[in-house]
């Protein structure tokens, strides 16, 4: 058979199981293919869930075309390590809005899961689980780059999220002496 | 080759950003989208982070200061596991400044005992012209702290998170426990009033001049000042605490 591959990435598309079909196979946006289990993969993902209930995936891989293949295979990852750590559903709490649902701090495996990653790595994956509606996995990005920005400057923080100062030099003057106290000497 | 699927539009996925992001270079950072940004990211930072961070660009000070931004933050940050605190004040460096501090409490079975110091206070903030002498913290009620001054007759109402505060009104003048004496006759209360969306402090005193007991509210949204709860009057027999340190009841009267 033929998938689409990208420039010598071969080696790295995994082959699609014909006769396993507890899986679904994913593609990123660069051609190369991810195997995560249809259990987990509907039970983290609205999105995967409803492609999965309406079967439109697609056995020799669902395009996911917003999602470079290293946030996909984060994302499966995080799919794979969830299923072999969490015993019940408890945890799970997919389709509840970010203010009604109570947030609980992420477990050990999960700081590690997120620690580990580059910051554009954790950028990207905020991305691909908020795309996929992956509720658990956005809380838990979105927690460490919360904890990312204690304690930075406005600067520091324009420079992580890429934001341009649109404020005059006065306003901006004015607006740290309005709240000097939020400011640390610098 | 089969044909491949595209993926639907759901209704989770947030309207893509219209400028693609520029891929990582070492001048050009990611970009998330808004939605996620406030919703998730922002309200899970401290209220003095969120604070300075109105100073990132105007679409950020318009998120972090709208109804919805503070909303959302509290019960996100409501949530958080946190251990009980306890919020005291005392002069600050400047003359006639008042600084408020917390301080964690931990109970015996808190797994804390591992020879640290058990609690040690953050400066919260620092409000000038606020005399620690003569102060009463009176309660609070939604991330707001009821402050009087009784020498001078006057009520604050402080975010200890923000730092933002606002003085009540001139009111009427309690009566004294003791002539010349530093305690009144009088106690407040903060609380919220969910209908109007509005927090609202009620004091009940002895007037300094009829000597009578009397009930005002005040309202912290509409300004009209102090005026006296509608209905009945005060039953003589409803004293105020005498006390410098008020009850701390909370009361959303009308």
């Amino acid at each position: 058979m033929e998938v689409d591959k990208g420039k010598g990435e071969a080696e790295e598309t995994r082959k699609v199981a014909e006769a396993d079909r507890d899986t679904v196979t994913l593609k990123s946006s660069d051609g190369k293919l991810f195997e995560v289990s249809k259990e987990a993969a509907a039970r983290l993902s609205t999105v995967l869930a409803g492609m999965i209930a309406g079967g439109s995936i697609d056995d020799n891989g669902t395009d996911l075309k917003q999602i470079g293949s290293e946030a996909l295979e984060n994302v499966v990852d995080y799919c794979n390590k969830h299923a072999n750590s969490i015993p019940s559903a408890a945890l799970i709490s997919s389709s509840i809005s970010f203010n009604t649902a109570p947030f609980k701090e992420p477990e050990e495996w999960e700081r590690k899961f997120v620690d580990r990653l580059s910051h554009d790595a954790l950028f990207d994956l905020v991305e691909a689980a908020n795309f996929l509606g992956m509720e658990r996995l956005l809380d838990v990005t979105c927690h460490k780059i919360s904890e990312m920005m204690k304690g930075k400057s406005p600067d520091q923080i324009r420079e992580v999220f890429n934001i341009k100062n649109d404020y005059t030099k006065e306003e901006l003057e004015e607006i740290r002496q309005e709240l000097a106290w939020a400011f640390y000497d610098d | 080759m089969t044909t491949t699927t595209t993926m639907p539009e759901s209704p989770a996925s947030p309207p893509r950003a219209t400028t693609k992001r520029p891929r990582h270079g070492h001048d050009a950072a990611p970009s998330l989208p808004d939605e996620v940004i406030v919703d998730h990211i922002l309200t899970r930072v401290p209220a003095a982070d969120a604070v300075r961070f109105r100073a990132v660009c105007r679409n950020w000070r318009a998120a972090l200061t709208s109804d919805h931004f503070t909303r959302s933050h509290q019960t996100v940050r409501a949530t958080a596991a946190k251990p009980p605190e306890i919020v005291f004040f005392a002069p600050g460096a400047a003359a006639g400044s008042t600084a408020f501090y917390s301080s964690r409490l931990y109970n015996s079975t808190t797994p804390q005992n591992d020879g640290s110091s058990p609690a040690s206070a953050t400066e919260l903030v620092t409000v000038s012209d606020l005399r620690a002498t003569d102060l009463v913290m009176s309660g609070g009620c939604h991330g707001l702290t009821l402050l009087f001054e009784p020498g001078e007759s006057a009520y604050h109402v402080i975010n200890l998170s923000t730092g933002e505060h606002v003085s009540l009104p001139p009111c009427a003048w309690a009566n004294r426990a003791i002539p010349y004496g530093p305690y009144v006759l009088s106690s407040a209360g903060l609380g919220f009033h969910a209908a109007p969306n509005e927090h609202k402090v009620v004091r009940l005193f002895e007037d300094g001049w009829t000597k009578r007991p009397r009930c005002e509210v005040h309202g912290l949204s509409s300004g009209e000042g102090w005026r006296p709860i509608a209905g009945e009057e005060v039953p003589r027999r409803a004293s105020p605490a005498g006390h410098r340190c008020s009850s701390t009841g909370a009361s959303t009267g009308t």
